[in-house]
């Protein structure tokens, strides 16, 4: 394990990083209104997306790498290439900030928008227009997280609930958490949610029954939204800390494996893991940090 | 008899040869080529190497593909090729062009295409090229060239048609014999020569010419213009220096001139002195490359070359025949005149010259620069002409014409024209604004006067009156001032409503912090809302309708970690259709149309809220129709989003809870902070309109609106549908069945069952009186007005009272978990349900009657089944 590169993005605050669907590339948000694409392995900026009036909060790539969507506290939603940096589409129609965009993951002709005012828009990319496809506002606050697998949509909110919106069937399961949950996250194999509150704890909840299944403690989240996730074969529970670390916790003995410290003691609030390498980018401050996991 | 060479070594040696030998017709480079090329190998090239056809046209040496007609893939006929993009034309007549090649069009090729001279001009530069003027040098030449006329001279023109060739000398023919004569006075040694000697004709020209005989006419010696040469160094006259450039070969000017052939073309005389090499000079010998033997180096100027006196020397009359005879003065004496011309005896004046313009004294012939750079600024010298010229040109019509000298024109009064009594009109208009202006105003008088305006604008506007400021009384304002207000007015009025509805949004989002505390009012400023400001500086203050307070069930599950079934609900949640395309996946709900979380019924009960201001609004709406027909128009989908501000509602503690049912229960409170007098105009709008609307109407008309709004007791729905013993029932079937009957039996009741009902209400709720709600928001008083609350959401109909009748028990169990979401309609469709129903009520009463019995019946039936 140890630390690969880490890299001064040059963007004020980091406000999310994010690998691509493969893993060679990242995107990060700045709080100076842009958004970088990087090559995090040689250390290599590729290109700066600007456009939005306010700063980004999160951004998703396509699963065929040629678009990004990207969130921003000016409430929109763009839609943009890749190559050319042309913003191909402006949702306007969430009332607050933008908390999580993502792209559906088959074919990403959806962008899914969680926001503060408590609704997840679903816009579409095929059709002209700009009104959402679907609103869904079951959300009684912010809407802090959304993740996708096939079928499923999974939101977190600060109401302390997580949804989880399963398309095929047509149903929609809400598991009360009793703590604002900051950020959820399906595993990779499908079977449970991982549930960060800001309570200083994660849960590993059952997706089929939502009982508990596992807790993690030892990290800090009490105030940001902090994110966590868990590697590709689902054996370790990772997430960022407010005290400058990433711990790596075991997901069945829930003791924790490893800390991954950063170079000061801020938060360290966003993390993606490389899809297909067990590679981790952290953002802390204006930095991103890339770790290698392999022993 | 000749022997064959070396016949020392041959072996045939003794071979005896017989015969005369053959001459060897072929130069010696050319034996080696006797052997015939195969047509193989017979390939023309063009003159850059390439393998071409060489045409027939040109007499090439293999026509076509090695002496056959065609390419290497054989004759290729012409192809056709035609597309959509590019159409091919069809060609029906040939150009000869079309079957030549591209060596035909070449220079020397029988079409040529190349830009060439006209024969008339080819002349001009061949003789130019060919002549022998000495030019002082080359640029002269150049320039020559550039400045030469594009048409021959009318003379050279007549010249020509006479006869004339260039090269020739002008004049009569003369005999050859004086010509030669001539040429030998000419070159006569010891001959003054005057300009620059004409070439010596070559010896074996002059035996040439003696052979021939010597009564030929011939053209005589044509004399070039006389070239003086301008002497530019400070030697003797006809001295040549030393010329140290040709030294080695090349001159330094015309070292890159010569190499292209072009600037030999150019430069034909350069090209000639270049091929002398070494010094040349008069004072120097002869150098080792010089071909030039025969000058004389040791030549001694002769004094007798030179003239000393004008016309003084021996040669005097062959000189002056010569003059007769060309050059000038040929034409000096009357003796040799060409025919058919005669001297004119008018002599031409000589051409007028003009002296050239005194030039000022003072005059600087060097330009002066202004500006030292570009990027500088223009000096304001220059253009003060020009600023002095536009201004003239921009001054006034009035100001020109005075500078011109005219006559000002008098402008005529445009009251002039008007009638006397437009004058008088105007004069009073006039008077009454000045006074209007001088008026010193009461500000605080008129505002106050303003805000009644307002007020009674806003009452107008609200009754949707079609122009409501038309009954404002707005006298002693001017018609612009009218017009003004009206449209402060409707902008103000439409910003009220733009905030409210603003509120309502803001009022479904809590901080995390405040979300913790519970309980906790929000109380949030608007101070951003400049019009807010300028209105007493109101802030306006709203509680939430929040119910900040989980489920205790729940709650308790998840902090004792005990999720699971408790934790979780499961609704049904309906994609739309084309998220689910997108997400490749059949949609769930194929038949239904609407999307978005049905909610079960349980928590369509939680989700139960109440807003006084949809009573409210719903009572100004009644007062509205109250001259029309009562129902007529709440059909009118009227978007109320006027949220639930003044509103709180709190649950009550379990120990209040009704034995039965979990009632949300909301307790109308005021904000006792600033609002007794500080309170948004809206509000007090809405109040001053409620408190128009008469008693009588009023108290009845709520009646009912409670009821509605009001989820009634169980034992009421029992009492209607006359079922004592049986449970409404619960297949979906039967209620879809039963839709439109247990709609229309809900409306007879309200018309049958119009006193019962009320005492219905009134023993479930004692206190409710809205009007006492409206009067408590006029009042702040805190009375706590307790209510049971059924809304109805739009998505379900009414069947679904059935329905959540039947799971009332089920709700009894969880705890009220109001949801945030204040969806004003909800209670709004309950008034245009009732309005439909009693429209339909009145026409169908007796029918309605005979299906109550009906559906009694059913109902029974339905029991029986379950």
């Amino acid at each position: 394990m140890s630390l690969q590169a880490k890299i001064d993005c040059g963007q004020g605050a980091i406000r999310a990083v994010r690998f691509n669907k493969d893993g060679n590339y990242c995107i990060t948000c700045g709080a100076d209104k842009s958004v970088k694409l990087w090559n995090p392995y040689k250390q290599l900026k590729l290109k700066t997306y600007t456009g939005h009036s306010q700063e980004v909060i999160d951004a998703d790539c396509s699963s065929d790498h040629s678009f990004i969507c990207t969130g921003s506290v000016d409430k929109s939603v763009f839609y943009i290439d890749v190559k050319t940096a042309q913003i191909i589409r402006k949702y306007r129609a969430h009332i607050g900030r933008v908390n999580c965009v993502r792209f559906n993951l088959e074919e990403s002709n959806l962008i899914l928008s969680g926001s503060i005012d408590g609704k997840v828009r679903i816009w579409d990319l095929r059709s002209k227009s700009y009104e959402p496809l679907q609103e869904i506002d079951d959300f009684k606050d912010s809407v802090t997280h959304i993740d996708l697998n096939n079928h499923q949509i999974l939101v977190s909110c600060l109401d302390k609930r997580v949804r989880l919106y399963d398309v095929r069937f047509g149903n929609m399961k809400c598991d009360y958490i009793g703590y604002p949950v900051t950020c959820s996250t399906l595993s990779k194999d499908d079977q449970c949610i991982l549930v960060s509150l800001l309570d200083n704890r994660i849960l590993l909840i059952d997706k089929f029954t939502g009982e508990m299944l596992n807790e993690y403690k030892g990290h800090i989240n009490k105030d940001y939204q902090v994110e966590s996730c868990m590697n590709n074969s689902s054996s370790v529970v990772i997430s960022g800390s407010e005290d400058g670390n990433v711990y790596l916790w075991d997901v069945v003995d829930g003791k924790i494996k490893q800390k991954l410290r950063h170079l000061n003691k801020r938060t360290v609030h966003s993390i993606s893991y490389n899809p297909l390498e067990d590679k981790i980018l952290s953002a802390q401050e204006q930095f991103i940090y890339l770790w290698d996991l392999k022993e | 008899m000749s022997r064959n060479r070396g016949d020392d070594d041959d072996p045939f040696d003794s071979c005896v040869l017989i015969g005369t030998p053959l001459v060897d017709l072929l130069p010696e480079d050319a034996k080696f080529s006797v052997k015939p090329k195969r047509p193989e190998e017979q390939i023309v090239t063009d003159e850059k190497g390439r393998q071409r056809f060489h045409g027939a046209f040109t007499g090439g040496f293999s026509a076509g593909y090695f002496n056959t007609v065609g390419s290497k893939e054989g004759w290729a006929p012409s192809t056709f090729k035609s597309s959509r993009g590019e159409k091919a034309e069809k060609k029906t007549t040939y150009r000869p062009e079309d079957f030549m090649d591209e060596d035909d069009f070449n220079e020397h090729g029988i079409a040529p295409r190349g830009l060439q001279i006209k024969s008339d001009y080819k002349d001009q530069y061949n003789q130019k090229d060919t002549s022998l003027a000495p030019r002082h040098n080359k640029s002269d030449f150049i320039l020559d060239s550039l400045i030469r006329p594009v048409q021959s001279t009318i003379g050279v023109r007549m010249l020509r048609k006479m006869g004339w060739r260039e090269g020739q000398g002008i004049g009569p023919k003369i005999k050859r014999k004086l010509r030669k004569m001539k040429t030998k006075i000419n070159f006569e040694p010891g001959r003054k020569i005057y300009g620059v000697a004409l070439p010596p004709e070559s010896e074996s020209d002059q035996e040439e010419n003696e052979d021939l005989e010597d009564d030929y006419f011939v053209s005589t010696f044509d004399i070039n213009d006389f070239q003086f040469e301008i002497k530019e160094d400070f030697f003797g006259l006809g001295y040549k220096r030393l010329d140290v450039g040709n030294l080695f070969g090349k001159s330094d000017t015309n070292s890159l001139v010569n190499e292209s052939p072009a600037a030999s073309l150019l430069f034909p005389m350069g090209a000639n002195t270049t091929k002398k090499k070494g010094i040349t000079g008069q004072s120097f010998g002869v150098g080792e490359y010089e071909d030039e033997d025969d000058i004389d180096v040791y030549k001694q100027d002769n004094m007798d070359l030179y003239d000393f006196e004008l016309n003084g020397s021996q040669q005097r009359d062959t000189k002056k025949l010569l003059n007769k005879t060309y050059g000038f003065g040929a034409f000096e004496d009357d003796v040799q005149i060409l025919k058919k011309f005669s001297i004119s005896k008018k002599k031409l004046e000589p051409s007028k010259v003009f002296e050239a313009p005194q030039v000022p004294p003072n005059f600087n012939l060097m330009h002066k620069f202004t500006r030292k750079s570009r990027f500088d600024e223009p000096s304001t010298n220059e253009n003060s002409k020009e600023d002095s010229m536009s201004s003239y040109l921009k001054s006034s019509f009035s100001s020109r014409s005075e500078l011109l000298g005219e006559k000002p024109i008098q402008p005529d009064s445009v009251f002039d024209l008007m009638s006397a009594k437009d004058r008088e009109f105007l004069q009073k208009q006039k008077t009454t604004a000045e006074t209007v202006q001088e008026k010193p105003k009461n500000l605080e008088e008129e505002k106050q006067k303003k805000e009644k305006r307002y007020e009674t604008f806003v009452s107008n506007s609200k009754k949707n009156l079609p122009n409501p400021y038309s009954l404002v009384d707005s006298n002693g304002l001017t018609e612009w001032e009218k017009e003004k207000e009206k449209d402060e007015f409707e902008n103000r009025y439409k910003e009220n409503l733009k905030k409210i509805e603003l509120l309502t949004k803001n009022s479904r989002f809590v901080s995390k912090a405040t979300l913790n505390e519970n309980n906790q009012e929000i109380v949030k400023d608007l101070k951003d809302s400049e019009d807010l400001k300028k209105e007493d500086k109101t802030t306006i203050t709203f509680s939430k309708v929040y119910d900040r307070e989980e489920p205790t069930e729940i709650h308790k599950a998840a902090l004792e970690k005990k999720y699971g079934k408790l934790t979780r609900t499961e609704y049904e949640w309906r994609p739309n259709p084309t998220v689910c395309k997108r997400f490749n996946v059949p949609n769930p709900y194929q038949d239904t149309k609407e999307y978005g979380t049905v909610k079960s019924e349980s928590d369509k009960k939680k989700s139960s809220q109440f807003s006084l201001l949809n009573i409210m609004t719903a009572q100004s709406r009644f007062e509205k129709e109250k001259s029309r027909s009562l129902f007529d128009e709440i059909n009118e989908e009227v978007p109320l989003k006027q949220g639930p501000s003044h509103v709180k509602t709190v649950t009550l503690s379990s120990s209040e809870k009704s034995s039965e049912e979990t009632v949300n229960k909301i307790e109308f409170e005021s904000n006792r902070i600033e609002e007794q007098k500080q309170k948004s105009d809206f509000f007090e709008r809405i109040d001053d309109s409620q408190n128009k609307i008469s008693e009588e109407f009023q108290v009845n008309q709520l009646k009912e609106n409670v009821y509605l709004q009001e989820r009634p007791e169980f034992d009421m729905f029992k009492a209607i549908f006359e079922d004592d013993d049986e449970e409404p029932a619960e297949n979906e079937e039967e209620k879809l069945e039963e839709e439109d009957e247990v709609h229309k039996i809900t409306s007879e009741t309200i018309d049958e069952t119009q006193v019962d009902k009320t005492t219905i209400v009134s023993s479930s709720i004692p206190n409710i009186d809205v009007q006492k709600v409206s009067r408590f928001l006029n009042e702040d008083k805190d009375i706590e007005i307790v209510k049971e609350v059924k809304p109805i959401p739009e998505s379900v109909k009414f069947n679904q009272i059935v329905k959540s009748l039947a799971k009332k028990e089920d709700s009894s169990t969880s705890s009220s978990d109001s949801s945030s979401s204040s969806t004003s309609s909800e209670g709004e469709y309950v008034y245009e349900e009732v309005s439909i129903s009693k429209k339909k009520s009145h026409k169908k009463k007796e029918k309605s009657k005979k299906k109550k019995k009906h559906h009694k019946k059913k109902s029974k039936k339905s029991h029986k089944k379950k």
